[in-house]
């Protein structure tokens, strides 16, 4: 998987800092995230709702709420260039074209008045200027194809409501990838899903990552998803990552008391107990963060020293960061 | 699809004729036409007589009978005030209304969709507050006050415009611009919340996620979408169009059938009122069924109820 160690990284993230302004203070929503991301690889980043995982990848192209948000600090390096630095125009090409992104909600994702094939045309017409009729519908019908849409033919003259939802994901999905890009964000795909229709979906996203040589970045909270297709998992909290590992290494010795606590957390099915486990408390608030680490309310390892000192992401193992002062001494 | 159509037009022949019973028996609770048509010294025999012409003594449901039998052969009837087929009456006027009443709706439509899309696009600066405020105002003056206005100042002190009568395109401005008004300011309003709305979905969101300009993921992905709500309170209006034009047509002397309207009121003209109220009332419901369909064009959803 990984690729080799002479190329640069096709994503770099270096110090990122995301803030939201509200009328009870700033929200540090992303707080000092750096990662990288090679083709072909594909990266998890898991955490609770609020935790930043979201905003960090709205962040990466550049989609946020204008009003409220800004990017307060730090470098999106993909292919080289600062997408940070870059105008609107440059960076609209960006979008949809290098950067492609599987959304959440395929019930609500695609627009309901327009088929499906006038919506997975506009893409290739606005990057590659493909014109003709007949090259579009082929090209459309193509991708509808590698993600496994029966009779993709008929489905072009469909409208939204006419498809399940686990089509519409495969939709949303071929709609990501027909541009061919080298990185795809895929924001918590299955979560709207039934269970069934989960497995089918990730399974198509692994194919088309690995057929295509994709650098994926997959979004969620869930960690059995990230078992089954990443390469490197990083946890995030209160806007930060706080533990980054390859997936074995993850599961096998998870470092920082948040990710032993989110492991616990996953139901077991041979688990004879009938209560759930679950971690105690309540994700912080992001726009009153201290100095400390965010997680001491509800770390069973705090000290004083975490209380008042961030802890820095020390190196732990072969690719393997943790930010935690009680794992690293 | 087809099904769609044909339960439109099945409510649309319901509701005409529902309203052509409502107008015959308004006309005939307005008191007795006969005694208009005579001088006050006529004998009770000519007043008798009168009545036997124009079958005033028959019973209500044979007069109902005779009228919808008239309706459907195209026969409303002699107009008692002006002695010729009321129909004719009405058609020689009813031109000049709609054309008002058209210009007048495209004024307000195409005003009130854009200023709305500015706010809403705009949404919290500065161009979306003056226009909050002018919608709000659209809605609180009442039209003929605007007309006045308009006329005080275009006419009477910049002397730019006609004051009254239809002759030529400078002539229509000011009275489809008051009949505009309202509906102009009811429209910005439901469009610029109705744009907002829209501009949160997931969708709006993908269509930039795809890297499309934001012209075109305002007006293609979001308006469309904005555009049924939009649509809806539009249709209701357009009644309105037709019924403001009563008052408007007499402040600028426009030679429609709003002023046909009051005058045949007043003199108990009833085949001219039932041929006014119906025929307009019919053109407007069916003008409602176009916009059902419209909905079923921009929503392919509705095409399957």
């Amino acid at each position: 998987m990984a690729s080799e160690a002479n190329t640069s990284p096709l994503l770099e993230v270096r110090d990122l800092h995301t803030h939201f302004v509200t009328r009870s203070g700033t929200a540090r929503a992303v707080d000092g995230v750096s990662f990288t991301l090679n083709r072909g690889q594909t990266l998890g980043i898991v955490g609770e709702s609020g935790s930043g995982k979201s905003v960090t990848c709205m962040s990466i192209v550049r989609l946020l709420p204008k009003t409220a948000s800004r990017i307060a600090g730090g470098q999106v390096l993909f292919k080289g260039r600062d997408l940070l630095t870059l105008s609107e125009d440059e960076i609209r090409a960006i979008r949809g074209a290098e950067i492609s992104v599987v959304t959440q909600d395929p019930m609500t994702s695609l627009n309901p008045v327009y088929t499906i094939g006038n919506q997975m045309e506009e893409p290739l017409r606005y990057h590659q200027h493909v014109r003709s009729g007949n090259q579009l519908h082929e090209r459309v019908v193509g991708a509808l194809r590698q993600v496994g849409i029966p009779v993709p033919e008929r489905r072009v003259r469909d409208y939204p409501h006419q498809l399940s939802g686990g089509q519409r994901q495969r939709v949303v999905t071929a709609m990501a990838i027909e541009c061919h890009p080298s990185l795809l964000i895929a924001d918590e795909p299955t979560t709207a899903l039934d269970v069934t229709v989960q497995l089918q979906i990730l399974r198509v996203l692994k194919e088309v990552q690995q057929n295509l040589d994709l650098g994926m970045i997959l979004v969620t909270h869930d960690l059995s998803v990230v078992a089954r297709i990443c390469d490197d998992v990083a946890v995030m909290y209160a806007g930060r990552i706080v533990e980054h590992a390859p997936i074995t290494e993850i599961f096998d010795r998870p470092r920082h008391p948040y990710t032993q606590a989110l492991m616990l957390a996953v139901p077991k099915l041979n688990a004879s107990r009938e209560r759930l486990n679950t971690i105690p408390g309540q994700p912080p608030d992001v726009r009153r963060l201290g100095s400390g680490c965010p997680f001491v309310p509800r770390c069973p390892k705090a000290t004083e020293r975490c209380r008042e000192e961030y802890p820095p992401t020390t190196t732990v193992g072969e690719s393997h960061t943790v930010a935690c002062w009680e794992a690293t001494s | 699809m087809l099904a769609y159509v044909a339960s439109r037009l099945g409510q649309a022949a319901i509701t005409i004729l529902g309203i052509s019973v409502i107008v015959f028996a308004l006309a005939r609770l307005s008191g007795d036409a006969g005694a208009l048509l005579v001088p006050p010294e006529a004998t009770p025999q000519e007043r008798q007589d009168i009545r036997d012409a124009l079958g005033l003594d028959r019973p209500l449901p044979v007069q109902y009978g005779i009228f919808l039998k008239g309706v459907v052969t195209g026969d409303f009837g002699k107009s008692f005030r002006f002695g010729e087929p009321a129909l004719e009456v009405f058609a020689k006027r009813f031109p000049n209304t709609l054309q008002l009443a058209a210009v007048a709706a495209v004024v307000a439509l195409l005003g009130g969709v854009s200023v709305g899309v500015l706010g809403a696009t705009h949404a919290g600066g500065m161009p979306d507050r003056v226009i909050t405020i002018i919608a709000l105002l659209g809605q609180a003056v009442p039209s003929f006050l605007i007309a006045i206005f308009l006329m005080l100042i275009f006419s009477v002190n910049l002397g730019w415009l006609p004051t009254s009568g239809k002759h030529g395109t400078l002539t229509y401005i000011m009275p489809a611009v008051s009949l505009a008004w309202y509906s102009m300011a009811a429209l910005a309003r439901m469009t610029r919340s109705s744009m907002l709305d829209v501009m949160e979905t997931d969708y709006v969101r993908l269509a930039r996620l795809k890297g499309l300009p934001e012209s075109r993921v305002i007006w293609k992905h979001a308006f469309r979408n904005a555009l049924i709500p939009i649509l809806t309170l539009f249709s209701l209006q357009l009644i309105f169009f037709v019924s403001g034009s009563v008052i408007i047509e007499n402040i600028f002397a426009w030679p429609g059938i709003g002023q046909l309207t009051v005058q045949a009121i007043f003199s108990r003209d009833y085949p001219l009122v039932q041929t006014i109220v119906l025929v307009t009332s019919s053109f407007l419901v069916l003008l409602n069924v176009g916009v059902d369909l419209l909905y079923a064009f921009i929503d392919p959803r509705i095409r399957l109820t």
